[in-house]
């Protein structure tokens, strides 16, 4: 009996609390701000992711660039190249959350492609791009003329977003996937085949 | 005296809590007042994606034209050229290309170019660059030009609004000099 009334007393609260209009604009703004702002930060993100992008690619094509110009590479002078492209993304002020992998590919007098050496470094932060291949050689997307040697760069960076709340649209998941980036360039002066560790 | 103040005092209170009520209660002009409300919040937002529009065009200049003056100097083959580069020339070809590419839409003080120059990659990573006032780097040196410019946004209040950190944009570009 008790329960009864309780029950009544709700629904009666819930009716009139249906039929009641006051407040409305402020509930409507209460659900419309916070959608604004997203929206609004989402553009940023947006904005900065594509000059990640940027930034990732000229990264890559300096790394592949200067390493084509070696006279010749050891184990040393690669480690070193591992940090550069990641040190100029960083200092251009967008984190050093990259994984990279520098290798040195030929093409034989028959055509056929052949990977000399590899070398990456994969960050601790799970940057985790699928297109950056470690054990295939995708040599597809450009021609090397037969008898030539090249150095391919490859870097995946992780964007740091700003806004945190950015990260729950579709747009932050794409976001928050590893930027890919790939350079080849034609070795300049010498042959950089040989393995660097014998 | 006192029972007439606090009579006084009394009835102002409750025509004004009178008066709030009624005002409370008084539909009329509610879409004015929404509009009030919602208005600087949808100017601001469309402002907003205007500087950031902006914010990013800029960026992108900014390269073309640090990658124009790099290139320029990158190129240098005769010698006697290349040591007669001092860095106020840069400077002053740097300045030329800013306006040309900007006209007056930004401001050479809020933009300032470092030269940096190093023997190989191996220093640049480790951080040991060339001392000197006025080195601009010779042949097969790497060079580390890195712009900053201090963002300055066309609507009024909006850059306070952001950090210095995003404010500064930084622009990088490293060659290594011919031959």
């Amino acid at each position: 009996m008790i329960m009864k009334s309780y029950l009544e007393k709700i629904m009666a609260f819930l009716r009139s609390f249906r039929s009641d209009r006051k407040g409305a604009v402020a509930i409507e703004t209460a659900i419309c701000i916070p959608i604004l702002f997203l929206l609004m930060a989402m553009g940023a993100e947006l904005v900065r992711y594509v000059n990640v992008v940027d930034s990732v690619a000229r990264a890559t094509a300096t790394t592949a660039d200067m390493l084509a110009r070696e006279d010749s590479v050891n184990a040393g002078k690669l480690e070193k190249y591992l940090e550069l492209g990641p040190k100029i993304i960083s200092e251009e002020g967008y984190g050093p959350q990259t994984d990279i992998a520098l290798r040195s590919i030929s093409r034989d007098l028959d055509g056929a492609y052949i990977e000399n050496w590899i070398y990456s470094e994969l960050s601790d932060d799970n940057v985790a791009c699928t297109r950056l291949t470690l054990n295939q050689l995708r040599a597809e997307g450009f021609t090397l003329e037969p008898g030539r040697n090249a150095i391919i760069a490859e870097q995946c960076h992780k964007l740091q977003l700003n806004f945190p709340g950015a990260n729950i649209l579709i747009v932050g998941q794409i976001l928050s996937e590893g930027i890919y980036s790939r350079a080849i360039f034609q070795t300049r002066y010498k042959s950089l085949t040989e393995d660097p560790n014998g | 005296m006192l029972k007439i103040l606090i009579h006084l005092i009394q009835n102002s209170i409750r025509l004004t809590v009178r008066q709030f009520s009624k005002f409370l209660k008084d539909h009329r002009a509610v879409s004015a007042l929404e509009f009030a409300i919602v208005f600087p919040i949808a100017f601001t937002s469309m402002f907003a994606v205007i500087e950031v529009a902006r914010y990013h065009y800029i960026n992108s200049k900014l390269h073309e034209v640090v990658r124009s003056v790099a290139r320029d100097q990158q190129a240098v083959f005769n010698k006697e050229e290349r040591e007669a580069l001092n860095s106020a020339k840069i400077h002053a070809d740097f300045n030329t290309e800013i306006g040309d590419y900007f006209g007056t839409e930004i401001s050479l003080d809020d933009v300032n170019l470092e030269i940096r120059v190093y023997d190989n990659v191996s220093d640049y990573v480790d951080g040991i660059a060339i001392a000197g006032e006025n080195v601009v780097g010779q042949a097969s040196q790497l060079v580390v030009y890195q712009v900053t410019y201090n963002w300055q946004s066309i609507t009024p209040y909006i850059d306070s609004l952001l950090s210095d950190e995003i404010k500064t944009l930084k622009v990088l570009k490293i060659i290594q000099n011919e031959p």
